[in-house]
C-alpha cells in the first residue's frame, strides 16, 4: 500500500525540519545580547589575579619573550 | 597565552557557552548560571590550556563536566518546568513554529544523556564529531552512533506523541490550540451550530 519512495521522501523533509529546528534551539541563544554580568565576572576575575600578581611581582617577571 | 588574549578569546565564546548550557538545563536562569561558574572555572584554569589547541572544545568539556557534577547534586532534579520552557519560546511569533520547537525540546529532555548531549553538540550547534568527541571524551564513532540513535528516537518520539507533549505540557499545549481555533474563528465568522 505505502509507497517506499514517498516514504523515504517524507522522511528526509522531516529530518532537515528536525535539523533546523535544532540548530534554532542553538542559534536563539548565540545570537541573543551577552548580558553584562557574563562580562563583568571575567573583567572582576582579571583585575583579582592582577592585583594577586603585582603583590608578588617579583616571582615571575617578563615571559613576553 | 598571555591573560589579556585568553579573555578576548574566552569572551568570544560566551555566546557559545550560554547556547550549549541552555540547550542542557532547559531553564535559562539555571543555564547561566552554569555558563559563568564556566567562564570562571575555565579562567582559573587557564594555565592548563595549551596555546593552538582547541579553546572552544576546551571551555565546552568545562562546561559538560560542570554540568554532571552539578546535576548530581541537585541540578536538574526537577522535571523541565513546561511554562518556562514556554515562555523562552514566546518570542518566536509563528505559533506553529514555535510550538514544534517547545516539541522538540520536550522530546529532546526524553533523551539519555549520552545521546542528547551529542545532538545538542552536533546536531545544534554544528560542531564537528572530531570536537564533540574530545569534549565527551570518547571516540568519533561512538558520537556518530549516538547522533543516529538520537535521531531516530526523536523522530520516534515526535511522532508517536504527535506534538511530543509530556502529560504536564498539555495544558499549555491545549491553550496554544484554542488560541489558534479561535483565530480562525474569528476570521471565518460564528461556526455553524
Amino acid at each position: 500500500m505505502e509507497n517506499p519512495r514517498e516514504n523515504m521522501v517524507a522522511q528526509r523533509s522531516r529530518q532537515r525540519r528536525l535539523g533546523q529546528h535544532l540548530r534554532q534551539l542553538y542559534d536563539e541563544v548565540v545570537s541573543e545580547e551577552i548580558p553584562d554580568d557574563f562580562l563583568k565576572l571575567l573583567e572582576e576575575a582579571d583585575q583579582k589575579a592582577k592585583k594577586s600578581t603585582q603583590s608578588d611581582s617579583d616571582a615571575s617577571s617578563g615571559d613576553s619573550e | 597565552m598571555e591573560s589579556i588574549e585568553f579573555k578576548s578569546e574566552l569572551s568570544a565564546l560566551i555566546p557559545h557557552l550560554r547556547a550549549f548550557a541552555r540547550n542542557l538545563c532547559n531553564d535559562a536562569t539555571q543555564a547561566d548560571d552554569l555558563a559563568q561558574e564556566t567562564l570562571l572555572r575555565a579562567w582559573k584554569a587557564r594555565e592548563s590550556y595549551q596555546e593552538g589547541t582547541n579553546l572552544k572544545a576546551w571551555a565546552f568539556t568545562i562546561l559538560r563536566n560542570t554540568f554532571y557534577s552539578e546535576k548530581r547534586r541537585s541540578w536538574r532534579r526537577q522535571p523541565l518546568d513546561p511554562e518556562v520552557a514556554e515562555a523562552t519560546l514566546v518570542a518566536n511569533d509563528d505559533a506553529s513554529a514555535s510550538m514544534e520547537l517547545l516539541a522538540l525540546r520536550n522530546a529532546m529532555n526524553r533523551l539519555p544523556d549520552d545521546q542528547r548531549e551529542a545532538l545538542i553538540l552536533v546536531g545544534a550547534g554544528g560542531m564537528p564529531y572530531e570536537e564533540v568527541a574530545e569534549i565527551c571524551g570518547c571516540a568519533v564513532g561512538t558520537i556518530k552512533s549516538r547522533v543516529n540513535r538520537a535521531r531516530n528516537a526523536l523522530a520516534v518520539i515526535l511522532e508517536t506523541n504527535e506534538a511530543g507533549f509530556s502529560s504536564d505540557a498539555n495544558m499549555s499545549a491545549d491553550d496554544v490550540f484554542d488560541d489558534l481555533i479561535s483565530q480562525a474563528d474569528k476570521l471565518s465568522g460564528p461556526t455553524p451550530a
